[in-house]
């Protein structure tokens, strides 16, 4: 009968720890949707001020502890991951600084965002395709053709493709969320994917209930922006209320994955648990500059926020630029834990 | 080296030559398709049309701009269909290496969806907005069939999101109590 209650006590605590991760996580998405649709604007500012940097630390720390010491037979795939992102960082910040230039035409901008485009997606493929190479009985990989096609689809309709990327970014940090469930607290899965399978549902009750409102106010650069970056404009026959709202609804989610659920599904993933980074802990690990990376990055936090404090346009443009460095970072782990 | 700097040297003088006897751009005769937004705005006194500058720069361009409002560019559709064909080759290639079966449960899946694209599509209902017609205006303005007056045409700051935004003042109305 003791062995019995010592079998049963785990399994219950886990389905008891699985309903509390549906149950919190459910009512904070019906909180932050019932919110951010009452006053979209103030919520972007606010979550984008209070959220942005403290994310992007916790995301380089988290990539900080997935990154191996010693690359082996994955040298190729983390040097293309390596030299992807720096490169392609650069060619979006040289579009985004130099768009202005009264040598470049509307056609000729437009054009350069095309090709970085194509290479961002033929990136993504390349890795996809090295990945699958790496699994046994690899018979060919259909990331190239799918590859080329999305890259041949995003010349035809550039607009769209950049919208869609705005809206499929915060997704990613809950499929890096399941991958990392999967691997160290399988038995929350089923209850994490109920929540996922909840979110739509909260998207399509912002819509029904926002999408005939009158747009938002652009009276102001900065509220034009905020619409802008959410698709008014792009997307005519829908309200900029709802589409700011559903945008920053799922960039609460977002945020709420990088910074509360994914260390705590990932011990590593805490801040001040260096031993577990290989690069820091591990003999012939680099830990000077591990620790300087670290305190660089929690340094940037603070210099966001102080920067959002003093002129909160300006540093949100610019945070929005160079923030494209972390959205590439995430797509070298993510395909290498598919 | 040498050869190759002076080559490139000679190439760009050459350039500044072939500016300099550059004929003036065209004079635009494309019409933009574009966006309208009209406000009615209770604080102006006077009727105002805003260009969005990226509109005024596609006028000016002469129609070759590319993006969502306007047509096709060539450029984009060249790339677009490079990209698509090699999409289709190289799915070719990667449908061929693998077992036939599983290639064609592959084909099947992708003419289901492609099919069920066309009952998608039927039922999905028109979006809902404030269309520019006749409805948008009062009975007085639908008799009339026209208005006119003093409106002043401006290019517009950030504020304007894109195409062209008509502010028009609020009509005043009689004071009841006045006689």
């Amino acid at each position: 009968m003791q062995k019995v209650e010592q079998i049963a006590a785990p399994g219950t605590a886990a389905a008891g720890s699985s309903a509390a991760l549906f149950a919190v996580s459910v009512a904070f998405c019906a909180v932050a949707a019932l919110a951010i649709g009452g006053f979209p604007l103030q919520a972007s500012i606010l979550t984008i001020f209070l959220f942005a940097g403290v994310h992007n630390f916790m995301e380089f720390r988290y990539f900080l502890a997935r990154m191996p010491l010693v690359w082996g037979r994955s040298t190729v795939y983390y040097s293309v991951a390596i030299f992807g992102t720096i490169a392609l960082t650069a060619g979006y910040l040289a579009i985004y600084f130099l768009g202005g230039n009264w040598l470049w035409s509307l056609v000729s901008w437009q054009t350069a965002v095309s090709g970085w485009n194509t290479l961002f997606i033929l990136w993504v493929g390349l890795l996809f395709h090295l990945r699958a190479k790496q699994k046994p009985g690899y018979e060919g990989s259909p990331a190239m053709p799918v590859a080329f096609f999305v890259a041949g689809v995003a010349w035809l309709a550039p607009a769209y493709w950049s919208i869609s990327l705005v809206y499929v970014h915060p997704l990613i940090a809950l499929w890096f969320l399941d991958r990392q469930i999967r691997r160290t607290r399988p038995e929350w899965l089923s209850a994490y994917r109920l929540v996922l399978a909840s979110v739509p549902l909260f998207l399509i009750g912002l819509w029904a209930a926002l999408s005939t409102r009158p747009d938002l106010p652009a009276d102001s650069a900065l509220f034009w922006r905020i619409a802008q970056h959410a698709g008014g404009g792009i997307l005519p026959g829908l309200s900029t209320h709802f589409l700011v709202t559903a945008h920053v609804f799922l960039e609460t989610l977002h945020y709420a994955a990088w910074i509360v659920l994914i260390p705590l599904v990932d011990r590593r993933a805490i801040p001040w648990r260096f031993g577990s980074i290989p690069l820091f802990a591990k003999k012939n690990g680099y830990p000077k500059l591990v620790a300087a990376g670290v305190a660089l990055s929690a340094f940037l936090v603070f210099v966001l926020w102080a920067g959002f404090s003093i002129d909160y346009s300006t540093t949100r443009d610019i945070y929005f630029a160079f923030a494209i460095a972390h959205v590439l970072a995430e797509f070298p782990f993510l395909v290498k834990m598919s | 080296m040498k050869r190759t700097a002076l080559v490139l040297g000679l190439l760009l003088s050459i350039s500044v030559v072939a500016f300099a006897d550059e004929a003036p751009p065209r004079r635009n005769t494309e019409p933009v398709n574009t966006r309208i937004q009209i406000y009615v705005d209770p604080d102006v006194k006077e009727a105002t049309l805003e260009i969005a500058p990226r509109t005024l720069e596609e006028l000016v361009e002469g129609g070759g701009a590319v993006g969502l409002a306007s047509s096709l560019s060539r450029t984009q559709t060249l790339f677009g269909g490079l990209l698509l064909s090699a999409s289709f080759i190289f799915g070719g290639v990667w449908l061929a290496r693998k077992k036939i079966r599983s290639a064609g449960a592959f084909t099947a899946v992708l003419f289901a969806a492609a099919a069920g694209t066309v009952l998608v599509t039927a039922n999905v209902a028109p979006p809902t907005y404030q269309k520019i017609d006749s409805d948008m205006l009062s009975d007085k303005m639908k008799s009339d069939k026209f208005a006119r007056g003093q409106i002043k045409i401006k290019v517009g700051d950030d504020d304007v999101a894109e195409g062209i935004k008509l502010v028009i003042p609020m009509a005043k109305k009689e004071n009841p109590n006045k006689k």
